[in-house]
């Protein structure tokens, strides 16, 4: 490069300049948004976790339902595996139940029966009461007799992830008399 | 010589910038990074808080988990001395927990903010948040409290309710466990941000009829 090109040479304007930066500063702008916008993934991750646990506990008290049965008949009470729902094999009903349940048959599953938050006792249950909070959870438990000795338990915790949208988290346990 | 002449000329006829072009530009560009600094320092604010909200749901969860599958193995819930550790009548409230903080909660049963049974190895574990505030601690045999939660967390609450522990009721023991754990943070945008979990365990071992039948 000469001495002549140094001096002859024309830098950008202010204008170009400008341009150039504001460019850079929206593309930067773009990232921290994406990077603002994983909060609110990351708070939906923790309803997933509170949901996902209710579910399981959907699971675990349909099976303590289901061993009373047949503790209850080896006390000689009668009744019996599968007792507490009443189906036939090969059909299935849709349950809902809370901590609380310890009698049978279960109430039959609505899609507007929300679970209700007790800050006092810290339990979820499905009917309200005065101090109760309303989550969006519903819950659904989805019995199956598949056949004389095997249930199918299939427990859904629903909620709304905005005006026309829901999540749901979904587990299935089988269960084998284990005293025919 | 020409070269050098033309040189010195060119210095000469040179224009820079003026003082006001310099200001607006400085000034313009001082905006810009301002605005840049300013959503990269929230950018690592948001990403501290979601490593706190990360941390919280993987210490619930793994000390839920720990809890819930001890629990389902376990036996011995209500554990009465009185009666070879086998009561046949209902289980009396001084052994339904271990602490002295229970509540009864109607026809259910006891709510208990501790837990004292025996787990599938025949070792008697205690489960409680009450000794060091804010960490949940499990015990094994009468051995000195382990935390299982860390210090990045704090357990705002633990109880246990109980159902169906008395042996020989015809109901196989049901925990049901409810938690709180939050961010154990100093920042305003994660207060109040507990994690309210709730999960029921089915005890698996057998109901048992009679005392030394389990």
């Amino acid at each position: 490069m000469t001495m002549k090109k140094i001096f002859e040479q024309k830098g950008q304007s202010l204008v170009e300049v400008m341009v150039a930066l504001f460019v850079l500063t929206t593309g930067l702008l773009g990232i921290l948004t994406l990077l603002a916008q994983s909060i609110h993934t990351s708070k939906m991750i923790s309803t997933e976790t509170t949901a996902t646990y209710l579910a399981a506990e959907g699971i675990e008290l349909t099976k303590n339902l289901i061993d009373h049965d047949v503790y209850y008949q080896l006390a000689g009470f009668g009744g019996g595996w599968g007792n507490c729902f009443g189906l036939g094999t090969g059909t299935s009903r849709n349950y809902e139940l809370d901590y609380a349940q310890t009698s049978c048959p279960l109430p039959a599953y609505s899609a507007s029966d929300f679970l209700y938050y007790n800050p006092a006792t810290h339990l979820y249950s499905r009917t309200n009461s005065a101090g109760l909070i309303l989550t969006g959870f519903t819950r659904r438990i989805r019995v199956t007799i598949v056949n004389s000795a095997e249930i199918d338990v299939q427990s859904s915790v629903y909620w709304p992830t905005g005006a026309f949208t829901t999540q749901s988290v979904d587990l299935e346990d089988q269960f084998y008399n284990w005293h025919p | 010589m020409k070269k050098i002449f033309n040189f010195q000329f060119s210095i000469f006829e040179r224009k820079g910038f003026t003082l006001v072009e310099l200001l607006v530009a400085i000034g313009i560009f001082s905006i810009l990074v301002a605005i840049g600094v300013g959503g990269f320092v929230h950018a690592l604010h948001t990403q501290q808080e979601i490593a706190a909200l990360i941390a919280t749901q993987s210490n619930a969860s793994i000390a839920l988990e720990q809890m819930a599958r001890e629990l389902r193995t376990g036996y011995l819930f209500c554990n009465d001395p009185s009666n070879n550790g086998f009561p046949n009548t209902v289980c009396q409230q001084q052994y339904q927990c271990k602490n002295s903080n229970v509540s009864y909660n109607g026809e259910l049963g006891w709510t208990c903010n501790g837990i004292d049974f025996y787990n599938a190895n025949g070792q008697n574990v205690d489960y409680d948040a009450l000794d060091v505030a804010g960490e949940l601690e499990r015990s094994q045999s009468g051995g000195a409290a382990v935390p299982i939660t860390g210090a990045k967390v704090t357990v705002t609450y633990l109880t246990f309710t109980l159902f169906g522990t008395t042996e020989g009721d015809q109901w196989p023991s049901r925990i049901t466990i409810a938690m709180g754990v939050a961010p154990n943070s100093t920042d305003p945008a994660l207060a109040g941000d507990v994690l309210n979990l709730e999960t029921t365990v089915s005890a698996r071992e057998i109901d048992c009829t009679a005392a030394g039948s389990c």
